[in-house]
């Protein structure tokens, strides 16, 4: 259970974070968001799908690491065994969230439960009051990932506006067990994409949506991937 | 000469009527379309909205879908909560002092359909220890347990459990107006109609205004309300009153606020039986709709009011009461010439089972699909819509009927009255005589357009605790083994639906904050 709460130079200033190249927190989650500036390395290893927020309702662009809930083909024995480190389990556990809704200033949040915050081991979040210069750097990181996620939110805007999301359900079919449907993912309708008309296609080239759009698409291929991991 | 061709419609009267109509006439006949039919809709500044009718039916997510309606910006502008039935609560028999007994009429019966396998003989014979409503669907189970229809995952207008919406009839009226007029071409006068002109045939040719001229065109809809107007004053059209068969005249009016901000909101209508009438109670999302429909020949005003009251508790006090006049029946012709009357212009029967705005939709569609362009159409489409929607509204009437009727309630002359064999229709009574020996199948109701078909009547007869006595033809019935099988499924899918889906509220809060997604 992910406990966030906004850092406080009070409340958090003996606190240290140690870094995990392993991203344990990752063993057990099958969807891992992605931002649109990655899809294009994403795809050659992991499919990108788009799933409504279970909370919330509205898509989030997705590499799937799994082909049922709770299961990630790519930790195994202790590690990630992708060639391709998603961004978002680079933050982890550090999460900037907007401060208002309509407003530009994010506040950076920790997970608290997580096993990589303590008092012992790690770098330190805070010198005396202030910020560590890691923690700086830390912090920066996380508010760029949160203005991509932005971006990305504006590309699967326009992806619904021009009817180019249709739901689709994977059938796994894997040699023990019976066949089984995933469902949930959304992807992109390469059919519509061919229909559309010349104006919206340009648009969609001068929002540089183009290649993130041909690299989702190319990247289902990758499920035949987990299929064999899963084998 | 007249013109041949009809291409101008104007509609008198806004409110939910008229700008329901407005929206499907000008979508189906394409108003925005120069040589589509156009549309203008006068409106008095002078005349308040009734807006009391605050119930649809699942119909009513189709209409917005296909008028163009955002789900989630309609439910935000209008108020508007999930709607998955009604329970009735006290109308089987008179009610113990303190005590209270219901059921459910959902709107679904989603997994048993009785059109394909009617349950009801094998739950006759004693197949399954509960109740009718709750034995053969989920959607009573999930009703009562407060939870939504559907999540924030699925798409807008999707369903897991069949829903319409409870609304502010006001703040409807007045999005389907923007909606019209900024998205649908239709045209609005906001000024009185003084003078209706005809010509020699009777037919209507003109509107005089008093602020804005007269108004041409080749038809007329009349959403004038009660007053009719049109079709009422100036054709000469009568009324045909019901109250031999259903007394209700008289309604008055309450809106309740919420204790607390996190209060659950009811997902469905709670129709409660009283001495001389019933009380509607219908969860909005910022208030609560409550009200009492009754007849005033069995109560009087000050009576009335306070049994309005004892309902809603300490809460209704300092609470305004608002009264209207209710004048049941319709009018002897629905169309005459080339006018036509959709909503209480046409006919009123009262908000039990909330079938208005269900009419208004049926009246206008049928209106856009028939819709009479050559001039020499116009007896033809009349004729038939007069024949339908005189079947439609009798065949409301007996259902309406149907809930007091078989009540075994005899704690006043109001249902003493109700119980009187001259105060039921035949067709109702023909019905309930084969009823006693044989379950209602789909063969009682035949009519494409049956405005209330087998599994409402099944839903009120059983859940009345009518008695229908199988025992001469039992061995018909041998089918047991499929019933039981479905039962079992009903109490699975049940179960399922309870760990999956969210209370209304919670639903609402999420709707009203991120909105559903179209696909």
């Amino acid at each position: 259970m992910s406990t966030l709460v906004a850092l406080d130079s009070q409340k958090h200033q003996s606190l240290k974070l140690t870094t995990d190249k392993s991203f344990a927190h990752a063993k057990t989650r099958h969807l891992l968001p992605v931002a649109v500036h990655e899809f294009a390395m994403a795809a050659t290893h992991l499919p990108i799908v788009f799933v409504k927020d279970g909370d919330t309702g509205q898509f989030r662009a997705c590499a799937l690491t799994g082909l049922k809930p709770e299961q990630n083909l790519f930790w195994k024995d202790g590690g990630w065994l992708g060639a391709y480190v998603p961004e978002s389990l680079r933050h982890y556990p550090l999460v900037a969230l907007k401060v208002s809704e309509g407003g530009d200033s994010f506040a950076i949040c920790i997970d608290e439960a997580s096993p990589l915050v303590g008092r012992e081991t790690g770098e330190a979040l805070f010198d005396g009051a202030n910020a560590s210069e890691f923690l700086n750097r830390r912090s920066e990181a996380a508010v760029a990932w949160a203005q991509k996620n932005l971006i990305t939110q504006s590309f699967i805007q326009r992806l619904i506006e021009l009817k180019l999301l249709q739901s689709q359900s994977l059938s796994i079919r894997l040699n023990s067990g019976a066949p089984y449907e995933l469902t949930g993912c959304y992807v992109i309708d390469e059919a519509a994409l061919n229909r559309l008309d010349d104006q919206a296609f340009i648009g969609l080239k001068h929002g540089g949506y183009l290649a993130p759009i041909y690299a989702a698409l190319l990247s289902l291929n990758q499920v035949q991937s987990l299929v064999r991991l899963a084998q | 000469m007249e013109k041949q061709t009809i291409d101008r419609v104007a509609i008198v009267g806004g409110g939910t009527a008229g700008w329901l109509a407005a929206a499907i006439l000008a979508k189906k006949l394409n108003s925005l379309d120069p040589d589509g039919v156009q549309l203008t809709l006068i409106e008095s500044p002078d005349i308040p909205i009734l807006g009391v009718g605050e119930g649809t039916w699942p119909t009513i997510r189709s209409t917005l879908q296909s008028i163009g309606v955002d789900e989630s910006e309609f439910m935000r502008e209008c108020d508007a909560t999930f709607k998955q039935g009604a329970e009735f609560v006290n109308w089987r028999e008179t009610p113990l002092k303190g005590s209270k007994h219901s059921y459910f009429h959902p709107l679904s019966a989603v997994f048993h359909s009785a059109y394909d396998f009617n349950l009801a003989p094998y739950w006759l014979l004693g197949q399954s220890p509960q109740p009718y409503d709750m034995a053969t669907t989920t959607q009573s189970r999930i009703s009562r347990l407060g939870l939504a229809p559907k999540k924030i995952t699925t798409p807008s207008y999707g369903a897991i459990q069949n829903y319409s919406y409870h609304l502010n009839a006001t703040k409807f009226a007045d999005f389907l107006k923007r909606h019209c007029t900024q998205k649908l071409g239709v045209k609005f006068i906001c000024a009185n109609v003084i003078e209706v002109e005809q010509a020699g045939s009777g037919a209507i040719s003109s509107l005089v205004t008093d602020t804005r001229g007269r108004v041409d065109a080749d038809f007329f809809v009349d959403c004038s309300g009660s007053r009719a107007i049109l079709l009422g004053q100036a054709l000469n059209v009568g009324w045909h009153k019901i109250d031999d068969i259903i007394f209700n005249d008289t309604a008055l009016a309450m809106q309740v606020p919420y204790s607390s901000p996190d209060a659950p909101i009811a997902s469905h209508t709670i129709a409660t039986a009283h001495e001389a009438g019933w009380t509607w109670d219908i969860g909005l999302h910022n208030r609560r709709g409550v009200g009492y429909v009754y007849s005033s020949r069995h109560s009087s005003a000050e009576r009335a009011e306070a049994v309005l009251r004892d309902y809603v508790g300490a809460e209704s006090e300092g609470l305004e009461v608002r009264k209207i006049p209710l004048n049941l029946g319709y009018r002897e012709e629905f169309w005459k010439h080339n006018c036509v009357a959709i909503g209480m212009s046409a006919a009123f029967i009262e908000p039990l089972e909330a079938s208005a705005i269900f009419l208004v939709e049926a009246a206008a569609n049928m209106l856009a699909d028939t819709f009479p362009r050559r001039r020499a159409s116009l007896d033809y489409a009349g004729r038939k819509f007069n024949a339908t929607f005189k079947l439609r509204w009798d065949k409301s009437i007996d259902f309406i009927k149907l809930h007091y009727c078989i009540s075994g309630r005899r704690d006043s002359q109001y249902w003493r009255d109700n119980v009187a064999p001259t105060s039921i229709p035949d067709s109702l009574q023909e019905k309930l005589t084969q009823w006693r020996h044989h379950p209602p199948s789909k063969h009682d109701f035949d009519y494409a357009f049956e405005p209330f078909v087998l599994d409402s009547y099944l839903f009120v007869l059983y859940g009345m605790g009518f008695n229908t006595d199988l025992s001469a033809n039992r061995s018909a019935f041998s089918d047991g083994e499929q019933a039981l099988q479905k039962f079992a499924e009903i109490d699975k899918l049940s179960e399922r639906l309870m760990a999956e889906l969210p209370s209304h509220r919670h639903l609402l809060e999420k709707v009203y904050r991120f909105g559903f997604q179209t696909i």
